[in-house]
């Protein structure tokens, strides 16, 4: 027996999915039961029907006016016959009871459910007391080994080589380390640290967060103060190149491969539209969004960096959402779709990934674009609000230390598919699992899985993306380059 | 008069069987639905640990949806009786 090299969590045949599916079936059954309880009322109703109990008098007067006294006896017994029936299906022995039957039996599965979840929540709440130990400890000793691993000696590249091994290692301590940020602002608020609280009021004018986000929040306001993480607030440059034709994609891999193309060294700022026609000439969009291109922490003319990717985690708008936004209507308005309500797939990896998620959790985005599917590779979306009529597929290598920045897991419903990798044999230390050559051949798992029907929950996925990833259509690309406004490459 | 009784006997007869027969489709319905109650907890079965309640479950949800189909089926069977009365009424005629 194989084990499958990809694990799939969530989905429309996933756990969370399963359990909302017994909640309603608990309430059909309790519905089935008050119907039937309807039902045995009226059968009772018509056991003392008039012109049943009238029958037998009739026959009687009918049967003795004719001399047909052996046909009276067989009336006046099947008046019996039909009485008794339905008491006996109406009354306690019949309807009545299966009707009792069914509610209690509609009680004891919803009680299942919320036992189920309860032990999932218990078993996730045993873990969080436990693991924020664990995160204090290591959200408190990361600074530490990161400046001994800086200062030591020892002939390696320093700090940056040490942590990514020991992640590909241990890659939760990126969880503890997320976790431990918000353990580390908790114990410090409820350990009244009047000093941190004063000068992050006093610097920041903000109070002490409460989280990791709330502390990246504070970090960013901290950094635009140095003029760092930070926009113009003026639109990007949006370039469109002609469209060109290429072959549709047919799976997730093509999809995957065209962010490896975006992420090329030697042609950055740019992402890209698909737009794949149908020969029955309906249309449908993919928007391709590209991974982090420069680290530097002053923004610069490529928009694809460090601050958008701040911005994203923040799921506050700039550079890169607007361009996003504007090409596409751009695109469609050059093929004639404008206002079609086409159905659009956003798409990315890494920081790609979170302006995807970003973009699909955004009211005023998916108020004029018909977004129906996002897919993110090596990206930290699960504190990300998506609407449940969005169907998400997520690849996460368990070993990429980038996905689980998020601190905690993707959710686990209906319209959620999240597939996790084992990788750590497959590369030397913890970022190599962030390539995104590697999750192209993830997603060429996740495509030979859906098309063999391995896993339910991926099949239907991508069922549900065959607008998208269907064989058959036409498609062609525009290249968009994207640029901030006046904005000059630092020099690092 | 009694012609008139024999009469109603017969047309109540055969409307109530008929009506009869309607509530037995629908308690067949009602088995049928709780059919898919049986086929969604035996999605759980595949999964690890929550395969052995779910088991317990999906027996007693059929145990239910046999005993409404068996049900269905002695509705149909008194409606099948009252139509044998009404035809005996009316012959009576």
């Amino acid at each position: 027996m194989t084990t499958s090299p990809i694990i799939v969590t969530g989905g429309r045949f996933g756990l969370g999915a399963r359990l909302d599916e017994l909640d309603a079936a608990a309430a059909l059954l309790a519905r089935e039961a008050a119907a039937l309880a309807e039902e045995s009322a009226r059968l009772l109703a018509l056991a003392v029907h008039p012109a049943l109990l009238g029958a037998e008098a009739a026959a009687t007067v009918a049967a003795v006016e004719h001399g047909a006294l052996g046909d009276l006896a067989r009336i006046v017994g099947l008046v019996a016959d039909v009485e008794q029936g339905l008491v006996r299906v109406a009354g306690p022995g019949g309807g009545i009871a299966e009707s009792g039957s069914l509610l209690a039996l509609a009680g004891a599965v919803g009680g299942a459910v919320a036992a189920y979840r309860a032990a999932e929540a218990g078993a996730s709440a045993a873990v969080r007391t436990g693991q924020a130990q664990v995160d204090l400890a290591v959200g408190a000793a990361l600074p530490v080994l990161t400046a001994v691993a800086l200062l030591a000696p020892d002939g390696r590249s320093g700090a940056s080589d040490w942590l990514d091994e020991a992640v590909r290692e241990q890659p939760w301590l990126v969880d503890a380390a997320v976790g431990g940020a918000d353990e580390l602002l908790r114990s410090v608020t409820t350990g009244g640290a009047g000093l941190a609280l004063a000068t992050t009021w006093v610097v920041a004018g903000r109070p002490w967060p409460a989280d990791a986000e709330g502390a990246l929040a504070l970090a960013r306001a901290l950094a635009a103060r140095g003029g760092y993480l930070g926009e113009s607030g003026r639109p990007p440059d949006v370039a469109l190149e002609p469209a060109r034709t290429v072959t549709a994609p047919r799976g997730v891999a093509d999809l995957a491969r065209d962010e490896v193309d975006l992420g090329r060294d030697d042609d950055p700022g740019r992402l890209a539209v698909v737009h794949v026609r149908h020969a029955d000439g309906s249309s449908a969009w993919v928007v391709e969004l590209p991974g982090t291109q420069t680290w530097a922490p002053m923004a610069g003319d490529n928009p694809f960096d460090a601050t958008t990717d701040v911005l994203a985690m923040l799921r506050l708008h700039g550079d890169v959402t607007a361009a996003a936004g504007t090409a596409l209507d751009e695109a469609m308005r050059r093929a004639g779709r404008q206002g079609a309500d086409d159905p659009v797939l956003l798409v990315g990896h890494s920081q790609g990934g979170i302006i995807a998620a970003q973009l699909a959790a955004d009211p005023e985005f998916t108020r004029t674009h018909n977004v129906t599917h996002v897919v993110t590779m090596g990206s930290p979306v699960a504190r990300m609000p998506l609407p449940s009529g969005i169907r998400v597929l997520s690849l996460e290598h368990d070993v990429d230390p980038v996905p689980r920045l998020d601190g905690r897991p993707n959710p686990d419903t209906a319209s959620w598919t999240t597939v996790t990798r084992d990788v750590a044999d497959l590369v030397p230390a913890a970022t190599a699992a962030h390539d995104c050559r590697l999750y192209t051949a993830t997603a060429e798992l996740v495509d030979r899985s859906a098309a063999a029907g391995t896993d339910p929950s991926l099949a239907d996925w991508a069922a549900s993306a065959a607008p998208f990833l269907g064989a058959g259509a036409g498609a062609e690309v525009t290249a968009v380059h994207v640029r901030r406004s006046g904005k000059q490459a630092p020099a690092y | 008069m009694h012609r008139a009784t024999a009469g109603r006997v017969q047309g109540d007869g055969m409307s109530t069987a008929g009506e009869l027969e309607v509530v037995a489709a629908r308690v067949r319905a009602h088995a049928d639905r709780v059919r898919t109650v049986a086929l969604v907890v035996g999605r759980l079965e595949t999964t690890s640990w929550r395969g052995t309640a779910a088991a317990l479950f999906r027996s007693r949800v059929e145990d239910r949806r046999r005993a409404v189909a068996r049900l269905a089926g002695e509705v149909d069977a008194v409606a099948a009786d009252l139509q044998v009365l009404a035809a005996t009424v009316r012959g009576l005629t």
